[in-house]
């Protein structure tokens, strides 16, 4: 399998997108491969950067108390009822 | 990392800073308020009961909770038939809120740098890449929106994202880093 292959599965699996067979792939791979490894955790970065893409909402105030009692309780509930 | 320790004052601290572009990724994600509070609520919880699982060599802090967030909220959509789904689009641009919600410097910065970003990448890719993360489409259902062979769609949202990480270069791993 040729390298950009795998860096191609690097990218799947920062989008959380690899069938079984591809993470195996993937994973036999990294463990010989320092600049792949290297590439998953960039690709983990562009990902998370491209999150911040997504257009500007503001949570309602309320959300910060359900998420502390939530923390307080333990358990996530429903942020309100529906 | 303080809320290890489950430090109150280290989530709400996390809270102040995150909350804003995790409900924005979910909204966008689920369609929908009630949804995209549910999912910021579980990340939150999944950090103060997991932040031992965080593992600096594999991403930021921040791609960390953006990650833990889109799954969630692609669980959520799977699992509710009356949320929203995505089809043919997924636009960006459109509903966004035009209040001061973003006057934090260091999200307006990483925005615009992101976004322009993907304006560079080739239109079937960046709609391909666009469906995958935020309409939360698997490559095969990204294959039957756009009417494309399977592989074809995974190689255009994979290649896509390896792009945009070309585009954006050096400053990746500074963006991501100094977002802590």
């Amino acid at each position: 399998m040729r390298h950009g292959a795998f860096l191609e599965l690097a990218a799947g699996a920062a989008l959380d997108d690899l069938d079984s067979s591809e993470a195996d792939r993937l994973s036999d791979h990294l463990g010989a491969c320092p600049p792949c490894r290297r590439s998953v955790t960039a690709l983990a970065d562009v990902a998370g950067l491209m999150a911040l893409a997504a257009p500007r909402r503001r949570p309602p105030a309320t959300l910060k108390h359900d998420v502390l009692a939530a923390l307080a309780r333990g358990v996530p509930g429903q942020a309100r009822p529906r | 990392m303080r809320i290890c320790e489950q430090d109150e004052r280290a989530i709400e601290a996390l809270y102040e800073r995150y909350a804003g572009p995790l409900y924005a990724l979910a909204y966008q994600v689920t369609g929908g308020d009630r949804f995209a509070q549910d999912v910021v609520q579980e990340v939150f919880v999944a950090v103060w009961k997991n932040a031992g699982r965080f593992d600096p060599a594999r991403g930021s802090l921040s791609s960390w909770l953006f990650a833990l967030a889109r799954h969630k909220a692609i669980d959520l959509v799977r699992k509710e038939a009356n949320v929203r789904r995505h089809t043919t689009e997924v636009d960006l641009e459109l509903e966004e809120a035009t209040d001061d919600v973003d006057q934090e410097a260091w999200l307006r910065v990483r925005r615009d740098a992101v976004r322009a970003a993907m304006a560079e990448l080739p239109e079937a890719q960046r709609t391909a890449l666009e469906l995958a993360f935020f309409g939360g489409l698997t490559h095969v259902e990204v294959s039957e929106t756009l009417g494309i062979p399977l592989g074809t769609a995974k190689t255009r949202i994979r290649t896509a994202l390896l792009r945009l990480r070309d585009i954006l270069g050096q400053s990746v791993a500074e963006m991501a880093e100094a977002a802590r």
